[in-house]
């Protein structure tokens, strides 16, 4: 074991492979930090590069732009509100306020840690503990993730405090989008309304910047722009303490930043759950085990930890399935899983024994990105708080030209910009009713999974109910899911009093 | 609110824009005097994307002229399909062409365009679609899996996506063994394979051959048929439905195609440049990294694939009243 890892460690450290994943964070930081371009197109147009280069090099470029792009997502959500990456979405919850409050250089370093601790352990528990977490992930039958994905919906009534009923519309307004297009089981199209562009569904990503960035520029030019519009998006204090994490606040978020990490670890672990819906469900548990529950959605530091950790610990998490058994969970790993094979690498039980002159110094340079993602991001931080700036007048407009830009290259067709058009208005009608935007996007991603899991489970147990209540672990999330509407019915009573 | 209204409007103006092309004239024997845009009807990084992807970083060195993939994703591929179908046949626009694009939505009545609507250039490969069961199914050949299932009508359930290459490979085989099987409906390959492997269902039907090998090698699965041509290198132990006894041929291609009615020196010239690529030995070598079996054809053999599969699907659809 350590001659492996120490000739691992020699073959690691080049000045090329030092550069690559220096080179990959920065990237991956700066297309996450901004609203409307995404991070597997990115991976995508860097994969060609990666064909001429030697293997390590090539995934130790696309694993820091993975890293890098989950983390950078939450400086636009903090910043902008408006996240730059859907697990991203979790972390605007609190981060935004928290920038409303003048402490955005506080929550970008709480995103900052988070995401740094969160993903250091996924990565151990990756190198250490990957087969052993895999063969737990393939006994998540359909059953099992069906009783999951009710537990991670139920999260979205306890994660909106203020609107339970609000929170709860949007989110079902969510699933009812992801319905359109083919459905799984007889592939017959539903609500596309003769409408071809929508046979593959709702497009995804120019839904994402609709709803959280185009709405967010309708919201501030609505807001009356006095002295000619010159005034910054969030104000900036320049005391210490409001741009610094403190020990006390860290030592307090020590057990959430613990929690996510499990989470984040366990949900990203499952092909096809990802690290959106960890964030969402990291962030309930922080919220129903807090002290102080109703901070939460007000600018809560434990809110932009319990986020920032789970969907950063779900990039390791997500790495397991791929390398232990060849099965991606999400359109990133699965550019990755063709990375590997263009390199002769076959990710799958056999990569550890047939690679192992590969993984290893892969491994390693994980570890050696965590480190350098720490003071990429502290260096970058000073950069990104300059943005904010910027007066609005000068800096929304900009936003929404890379916006409609993403949104059209995604599959480069206009009709993605009306999409995003329409989901820009949406958004902006629900946060001027105060609906809370972020469920309808876990409802959406959630609504592909309910679905599919539930008719999966019901043509294995032959349409009886019955397995979903006798297989241990999904009864363990049903009385999970029972045990949270509960608890929040009391907490909700309690406050009624 | 007026302004908002004001600015929306601006923004569906600049976004029209995107969408008026360009229009020049040049003589085809020219050709190629610009760069080309390969489109891939699919998101990036998928199977058909990487192909795409090595096909552009080797073809620009035959061509003269750069290779720009462009991904026009969504509506189940047909929107990328659709674009190059429609597209000025110049031979500056070119499509990563896949039954999933040509044959599939065609024959459901789903596209709005045929099948015919492009010109074939020629194929690159074919991928060996496989079924597989954990050992621990109480079968261990094809022989012993068709008297359990016959045994045990809609009892055995397999993994595929609905109405994909893969079901209806296997809804060709089972008709022609007259058994049934139950189908439970996945977005993917992976998630078949996960499925099977976990033993949340009795077969995995996945379309190429590369998913499963890693796991028939450390026996956590077992290969059980193929349905392409000639065995498979990486199962050289699997026997094909054809050797069996049962008259079915189903292998997904992936190759590269044009608009319908492109000028002829272009059309030469495309399908000259793509022979040149499929002997490139660097280009081969990516390709088998990938796992994907190579098996170029030139642009008639193409042709008669797309042919092929186009009478084999239509008939099953027919005949199953899908």
């Amino acid at each position: 074991m350590f001659d492996v890892l120490f000739s691992a460690i020699s073959i690691f450290f080049t000045l090329q492979n030092m550069l690559v994943v220096i080179l990959g964070l920065f990237i991956g930081i700066t297309i996450g930090a901004i609203p409307g371009l995404n991070v597997p197109m990115t991976v995508a147009l860097l994969l060609p590069i990666t064909f001429y280069m030697d293997p390590v090099a090539g995934l130790s470029l696309l694993m820091g732009v993975y890293k890098g792009g989950t983390y950078g997502g939450s400086i636009s959500a903090v910043l902008l509100n408006t996240p730059g990456a859907p697990a991203a979405a979790v972390t605007g919850i609190d981060g935004y306020p928290l920038a409303q409050q003048g402490k955005a250089g506080k929550a970008l370093r709480a995103s900052i840690y988070g995401s740094v601790i969160g993903e250091f352990i996924a990565d151990i528990v990756l190198i250490s503990l990957a087969a052993q977490i895999a063969r737990v992930a393939l006994r998540f039958g359909p059953t099992e993730k069906f009783s999951l994905v009710v537990f991670a919906l139920v999260t979205i009534g306890v994660v909106s405090s203020r609107h339970k009923l609000k929170g709860i519309a949007a989110g079902l307004l969510g699933i009812a989008f992801y319905t359109v297009g083919i459905e799984p089981v007889s592939a017959a199209t539903r609500f596309t309304f003769g409408i071809f562009q929508l046979i593959g569904g709702v497009p995804f990503l120019p839904m994402l910047i609709g709803l959280f960035a185009v709405s967010e520029f309708f919201v501030h030019i609505e807001r009356k722009s006095g002295a000619g519009g010159a005034e910054t998006v969030v104000p900036v204090s320049s005391r210490r303490e409001d741009n610094y994490v403190t020990w006390a606040e860290f030592k307090a978020s020590i057990r959430t930043v613990l929690r996510s990490t499990a989470i984040g670890i366990g949900i990203g672990a499952l092909p096809g759950s990802g690290s959106a819906i960890s964030a969402y469900v990291s962030y309930g548990a922080a919220k129903s085990a807090s002290r102080n529950p109703e901070s939460f959605g007000e600018g809560s530091l434990e809110g932009v930890f319990a986020a920032e950790t789970a969907n950063n610990a779900a990039v390791g998490g997500a790495l397991i399935p791929l390398l232990t058994l060849g099965i991606p969970g999400d359109a990133i790993t699965a550019i990755l899983l063709g990375v590997f094979l263009v390199h002769g690498i076959v990710p799958g039980p056999e990569l550890f024994t047939r690679s192992a002159d590969i993984i290893y110094p892969v491994f390693v340079g994980l570890i050696v990105a965590n480190i350098l993602h720490y003071v990429i991001a502290s260096a970058g931080l000073r950069l990104f708080m300059r943005v904010i700036q910027v007066s609005r007048a000068l800096l929304f407009p900009a936003v929404i030209v890379i916006c409609v830009t993403g949104a059209y290259t995604v599959s480069s067709t206009v009709f993605d910009v009306y999409i995003m058009l329409f989901f820009g208005i949406l958004g902006y009608l629900m946060k001027k009713f105060d609906f809370p935007v972020a469920p309808l996007l876990m409802g959406y991603i959630l609504g592909s999974l309910l679905e599919k899991s539930l008719v999966q489970a019901l043509i294995v147990g032959r349409g009886s109910l019955l397995p979903f209540v006798t297989r241990p672990i999904s009864l363990l999330f049903l009385l999970l899911t029972l045990f949270f509407v509960v608890w929040s019915a009391i907490g909700h009573r309690r406050q009624c009093r | 609110m007026k302004q908002t209204m004001v600015l929306l409007l601006a923004v569906v103006v600049a976004a029209g824009a995107f969408a008026t092309g360009r229009a020049e004239t040049e003589a085809p024997e020219d050709y190629p005097t610009r760069s080309i845009e390969l489109v891939v009807p699919w998101g990036a990084g998928g199977r058909t994307d990487i192909n795409a992807r090595m096909f552009a970083t080797i073809a620009p060195s035959y061509l003269g002229q750069p290779m720009v993939v462009v991904n026009r994703a969504g509506g189940g591929s047909v929107i990328g399909g659709q674009y190059v179908a429609e597209a000025t046949p110049d031979g500056y626009t070119l499509i990563a062409i896949t039954p999933g694009t040509n044959v599939f939505p065609v024959v459901f009545g789903r596209a709005p365009y045929d099948t015919f609507d492009f010109t074939p250039i020629g194929q690159i490969g074919s991928s060996t679609m496989a079924i597989a069961s954990r050992p621990d199914r109480p079968w261990s050949s094809v022989r012993e899996l068709v008297q359990y299932a016959r045994a045990n009508p809609d009892q055995v359930t397999y993994a595929c996506v609905t109405l994909s290459g893969p079901q209806l490979g296997f809804l060709r085989w089972a008709e022609a063994a007259g058994l049934e099987f139950s189908h439970v409906p996945v977005g993917n390959d992976a998630e078949a394979v996960e499925a099977a492997l976990g033993g949340h269902v009795d077969i995995a039907m996945t379309s190429s051959v590369a998913t499963i090998t890693s796991h028939v090698n450390t026996g956590a699965l077992k290969a059980i048929m193929v349905f392409s041509e000639r065995r498979d290198t990486a199962v050289p132990d699997t026997p094909t439905a054809t050797e069996m006894g049962w008259n079915v041929v189903a292998s997904p291609f992936t190759g590269i195609a044009g608009p319908k009615g492109m000028p002829e020196e272009v059309t030469r010239k495309l399908r000259e440049v793509f022979m040149q690529v499929m002997e490139d030995q660097d280009f081969q070598t990516l390709l088998q990294r990938v796992g994907e079996s190579f098996d170029p054809k030139d642009g008639d053999e193409f042709y008669q694939v797309w042919v092929n599969d186009f009478e084999g699907y239509s008939g099953i659809i027919e005949r199953m009243g899908l």
